[in-house]
């Protein structure tokens, strides 16, 4: 008897009958699934469910990965997704001052290990806060420079009851036309739309609000993230025996120092001196100063380090990103909301030397990551909202 | 193949089997399996060293017919050579107007197509015994370009020479011949089979021979079937009916869900060299081992199982492949039931004869040794067969000795074994720890099979046996 009598020996011989009822009931099967699917909307819960932190450890960062195949991580858009296998939710709040760290790549460690990013030279340099708590960091960078995303972190972030959070902003996150654009605030449109209403952010919506068709809400058009979901619990397996969850190359290209003569931002023709101001969404910085105040929780805003050149043309440009004029001008904006909005605010801009960058303006070596975060505390330990442990 | 393909292939089988009459559905088959086979080779563009391979491929058979033909036979072959010639010419003209074949190669292709057509001519008045010796030399020849193509260095010089295409000349690259480890083992079964005098007297006909050699669904990973099996059936005229429909599709699902659902997502976290060097834990080595196992299971079955649903849906039955070969008690049963085309064909074409040649030889070679020969050499071969490679030689070592060991083992502890299966308990115990000792032995000898090299197979086994946390 083989493996297959049951379907080439069947009870009854097959007949065409048989045949066409398994084809109809297929499909309305397959059509009832996907209506069952696209009126409950599991996605959200289903996102929830994790093997980390169970059968796999947390991990330390946020899931992103360009090749997941290789770096044994993936890139979930649902914001449930996000934090269901980081570390932050199998953390109790009890016994340790908890501080959050958000941003982009640079927060996130593009080119580092998780034991390289700011969070780890936070943990590792053995403070406390100023009732004796210990001082536990949480990297929550995710690897795209756009304020709303972070924002959108932040809101999500709030539940886990963080003491304190650094957000590091820089110029290239507040371009308010890029705001909507990228496919994690569209994969969760109705948290940022109601953050955007709740604390009346000027943004076009318009991306966000034709993102969600019917057939992007049936279990067909969301195979992808579920795809994902699956995946992301397999390489759980690679993540617990190799550790590894993100591929540093052994070469790079190094981020240009020598600068084209150009004194505008690469597909930003439209950027003057008069509407720069409106052109930045600095109002969802505010917003998280709001945001954040209602919950009671501590919020350091800092302007985060940007590669300054000495190269060609580094008269006109700091950097392949910033023409001088627009980022001189994005500083003294920035300087002059914090102080009427009365934001607790770090200017680091210039505080990474140019040979410790590495393949962008924005990503710097292990060692001055390390060296950043203690300006971090250096600015808490001032605030007397931490001490060091002699 | 591809998803497309399968979908594809599966799909035309509707309209080949209504509108084409049963009468002629074999020669159907014969020019699909030739524009089918030309389409894989193609993947993304059909060039002249895609052709050469489908042309030389098809002059293969040619030749194999001619060989096993019998001069008396009214297997002109005429007829049969234009619908081989046909379809081929129309690739030529399709890849000239691509502009992927040179017009130099279209004009040399088709003086060698005529050349070959010249085979229609009766077979000239030419002794059984040199038929036979022919046989014998075709199947050396066929031997040695298996060799050029598996053997690494060998395989990389031919590929230079074959490369026609100017930007390739300028690289050495791998020879690729799509399928060529299957075709080859399809003609040297039909010409041993000749030399033995187990086929049919008149031989077959052209184009039966060509689709029993390029049977599109069962080209590029088998199942290996036998002509004499395989002609009959492509002869028989089927009526397509509900029962071809639910058998073909259906198990066109299960491999598609096996091989593409299954196989594809285990094989990012199953056994690889990279992540031997990144995985540092004997934890987390095993559970490597264990999820290469299944994944290779999966994949092949799971094309198996797509080759013979769509060979279902043409008409035709193609015998099985793999019967839950995990779940068998002992090595021997487990090659009795994984690739058991492949294994079928090694025992009848080499392990028999040569064990038989043994047994008869003038020399009284001790039982034990004629065993340990014939297992390790043929089970060698298998591994050779997938590559000329010190890996696949040790992982055909690695099972040839588990034969052995089995045999030896099965022949004297027969006592022992009865009174075990006596008892309900014992028996079930026995069975269990069988199946998981056997399921263990063959994972282990994977270890050769997935890596590349010796030095990282001793590196695995060193991490799996040397505990590490």
């Amino acid at each position: 008897m083989t493996q297959w009598d049951w379907l080439v020996k069947p009870e009854k011989p097959y007949s065409w009958t048989f045949a066409r009822n398994v084809v109809i009931k297929a499909i309305l099967l397959f059509i009832g699934v996907n209506v069952v699917y696209a009126l409950v909307q599991p996605l959200p819960w289903l996102s929830q469910v994790t093997l980390y932190g169970t059968a796999f450890p947390a991990r330390s960062r946020l899931p992103y990965a360009d090749n997941p195949d290789v770096a044994y991580n993936v890139s979930l858009n649902p914001i449930e997704g996000l934090f269901a296998s980081h570390i932050l939710s199998e953390s109790s709040t009890d016994d340790k001052y908890q501080i959050f760290i958000v941003g982009d790549s640079s927060v996130w460690g593009w080119l580092l290990d998780d034991t390289q990013t700011f969070d780890a030279c936070i943990n590792g340099r053995g403070v406390v806060d100023a009732t004796g708590k210990p001082i536990k960091a949480y990297n929550l960078g995710y690897p795209s420079t756009n304020a709303l995303k972070d924002l959108m972190i932040i809101s999500e972030a709030l539940q886990y009851q963080p003491d304190l959070i650094i957000w590091l902003v820089t110029l290239e996150s507040l371009y308010d036309v890029d705001q909507t654009t990228h496919p994690i605030l569209q994969n969760n449109a109705e948290i940022v739309l109601s953050l955007i209403d709740d604390y009346s952010i000027s943004l076009n919506t318009e991306d966000l609000s034709s993102s969600n068709s019917i057939l992007d809400r049936t279990l067909w058009g969301q195979r992808r993230e579920l795809a994902d979901w699956l995946r992301h619990q397999l390489f759980g397996i690679p993540w617990t025996h190799t550790h590894i969850d993100h591929v540093n190359p052994r070469f790079f290209r190094p981020a240009m120092e020598n600068l084209p003569a150009s004194e505008q931002v690469t597909n930003r023709a439209y950027l003057t001196p008069e509407n720069l101001k409106d052109s930045l969404a600095i109002d969802v910085i505010q917003a998280g100063v709001q945001l954040t105040h209602e919950q009671d929780v501590t919020l350091l805003i800092v302007n985060e380090p940007i590669l300054v050149s000495s190269g060609i043309n580094s008269d006109k440009r700091y950097n392949e990103l910033h023409p001088r004029w627009i980022y001189d001008r994005y500083r003294g904006l920035m300087l002059t909301e914090a102080e009427g909005n009365n934001w607790r605010y770090l200017d680091l801009w210039n505080a990474v030397p140019a040979e410790a960058f590495t393949d962008f303006p924005l990503h710097y070596n292990a060692e001055w990551t390390c060296n950043i975060a203690e300006e971090f505390l250096e600015a808490l330990i001032a605030s007397n909202l931490i001490v060091p442990l002699e | 193949m591809t998803l497309i393909h399968i979908v594809l292939l599966s799909t035309l089988s509707i309209p080949f089997m209504t509108l084409i009459p049963p009468q002629q559905r074999s020669q159907g088959l014969t020019i699909l399996s030739i524009a089918v086979v030309a389409w894989l080779f193609a993947e993304d563009t059909l060039n002249n060293s895609d052709l050469l391979l489908l042309s030389i491929t098809i002059g293969l058979v040619v030749l194999t017919w001619w060989i096993i033909k019998s001069p008396e036979s009214n297997h002109t072959g005429f007829q049969q050579h234009i619908e081989i010639a046909l379809p081929l010419l129309l690739i030529v003209l399709f890849g000239l107007f691509l502009g992927s074949v040179s017009i130099q190669f279209a004009i040399t292709y088709v003086v060698i197509g005529v050349l070959t057509v010249g085979f229609a001519t009766p077979k000239t008045a030419i002794s059984n015994v040199n038929s036979r010796q022919l046989a014998l030399f075709a199947v050396l020849g066929i031997i040695a370009i298996l060799v050029i193509l598996k053997a690494p260095p060998l395989a990389e010089i031919s590929g230079f020479l074959v490369g026609w295409d100017a930007s390739s000349l300028a690289t050495a690259s791998p020879l690729l011949w799509l399928g060529f480890s299957y075709v080859s083992f399809r003609l040297i079964a039909v010409l041993l089979d000749y030399r033995a005098g187990r086929l049919p007297k008149e031989g077959y006909a052209l184009s039966d021979l060509v689709t029993y050699t390029l049977f599109f669904p069962a080209y590029t990973a088998g199942p290996i079937d036998r002509a004499q099996r395989f002609i009959p059936e492509l002869q028989s005229a089927k009526s397509f009916d509900a029962a071809i429909v639910v058998e073909g599709f259906s198990r066109i699902a299960v491999g598609i869900f096996k091989k593409f659902v299954i196989a594809d997502t285990l094989a990012i976290i199953a056994l690889s060299p990279v992540l031997v060097e990144q995985t540092t834990t004997t934890t987390g080595m095993w559970l490597l081992v264990y999820l290469y196992a299944l994944q290779i299971y999966f994949d092949f079955s799971g094309y198996s199982d797509v080759a013979i649903g769509i060979g279902r849906l043409y008409g035709i039955k193609l015998p099985e492949n793999f019967d839950r070969p995990y779940l068998q008690r002992n090595i021997q049963q487990f090659w009795q039931r994984w690739h058991i085309t492949l294994s079928t064909w090694f025992r009848l074409y080499f392990f028999t004869p040569f064990s038989r040649t043994m047994i008869r030889s003038q020399y009284d070679i001790p039982q034990w040794f004629i065993v340990l020969a014939a297992q390790m050499s043929t089970m060698i071969l298998i591994g050779m067969w997938h590559g000329i490679t010190l890996n696949f030689v040790l992982w055909g070592a690695w099972h040839g000795l588990g034969l052995f060991l089995h045999k030896m083992l099965a022949d004297n502890t027969k006592s022992w074994y009865r009174k075990v299966q006596a008892n309900t308990w014992s028996r079930r115990l026995m069975a269990g720890a069988s199946v998981l000792a056997t399921f263990h032995f063959v994972a282990l000898g994977w270890v050769f099979f997935a890596l590349p090299d010796f030095s990282m197979s001793l590196e695995v086994f060193g991490k799996l046996f040397v505990v590490s946390n």
